[in-house]
């Protein structure tokens, strides 16, 4: 219990809400720890695709605005005043995405572990789960490691 | 002959846009040689398009919030300074550059000084005041050589 009611303190300052898309950005997952405001309560599916929608074009611009280089320009982070979004595309075009605290620093390669990790151990290779790249995921146990790996990141635990 | 250490490779100012309260690019200068070229048409695209997904982010934002101060990515790090009058100030640089914020507002310093209040100079449309881009130059070039002399923490 006591372990719990940490883990609710930190929630409220640290973490806001995560996503999942899929490559054509359909939203996979959504999970929300705590969010003080939602502009678009009355339409969530509309919510998600404007998230989804911002990082193309952002992603877009990105691409536009790097010096000529050999890498390719992968989107980690965008900050405002009051949170940070998080970002991280797999190569499949899976997209991850973590709103927090803005004191948080860059959870780039963490949502790497959370993809690469997780998300292939618990979802693509779990054999009692099917997984279709059209529907939302229905995997209790994959929500279960990963908000035990989100809630016990040292970033977080630190604050 | 001019010789760019490698230090001065990683910590350059790449590109400044200036885009007024409707979402329009009034300015945009490369400041170093490595930026990307960009035609005018792009920039503009460009302006508008960072103008209207600034402003998404405080409807998609879980917490009230401002717009995007800053974004990061592998091989570039952009920081908007928006002024209470709507007018925003985009800097691009590649990673690790320190002195962004002091660049940003030295160059809302020069604008309120040569460009808002030039008699000539009608608001919301495209800058050419010489002086402005004189004193840009002049504050460019002052906080480029600042880079790498101040230690990282």
């Amino acid at each position: 219990p006591n372990q719990r009611q940490l883990s609710n303190k930190v929630l409220d300052r640290m973490l806001f809400n995560f996503y999942i898309y899929n490559r054509k950005g359909k939203c996979l997952l959504y999970r929300e720890w705590n969010r003080p405001l939602n502009t678009l309560s009355d339409d969530p599916e509309e919510e998600r695709k404007l998230v989804f929608g911002m990082l193309f074009s952002l992603k877009d611009l990105a691409s536009k605005l790097s010096p000529p280089s050999q890498s390719k320009e992968n989107l980690h982070t965008i900050k405002t005043n009051t949170f940070t979004l998080h970002h991280f595309e797999s190569i499949s075009g899976l997209v991850f995405v973590l709103n927090t605290d803005p004191d948080i620093p860059n959870l780039n390669q963490n949502l790497q572990h959370v993809y690469s990790n997780i998300f292939v151990d618990y979802i693509a290779r779990n054999p009692y789960y099917q997984y279709k790249i059209d529907e939302p995921l229905k995997c209790p146990i994959f929500i279960a490691r990963l908000e035990e790996y989100l809630f016990n990141l040292p970033s977080i635990k630190k604050h | 002959m001019i010789h760019l250490s490698k230090i001065e490779i990683n910590n350059m100012f790449l590109q400044l846009f200036i885009i007024n309260r409707s979402g329009g690019l009034v300015f945009t200068k490369n400041l170093s040689s490595l930026s990307p070229t960009l035609s005018t048409n792009d920039c503009l695209r460009l302006g508008s398009t960072f103008h209207g997904l600034h402003a998404i982010a405080t409807q998609i934002a879980p917490i009230v919030s401002s717009g995007i101060e800053k974004m990061e990515t592998d091989t570039f790090v952009l920081q908007c300074l928006q002024t209470l009058t709507g007018v925003k100030f985009v800097i691009t640089a590649t990673p690790g550059t320190t002195e962004i914020n002091e660049l940003l507002h030295a160059i809302y310093e020069i604008y309120a000084d040569y460009v808002l209040k030039n008699p000539f100079y009608e608001i919301e449309m495209p800058i050419r005041c010489d002086l402005f881009t004189k004193h840009l130059d002049r504050i460019v070039m002052k906080l480029s050589s600042v880079q790498g002399r101040r230690k990282q923490p």
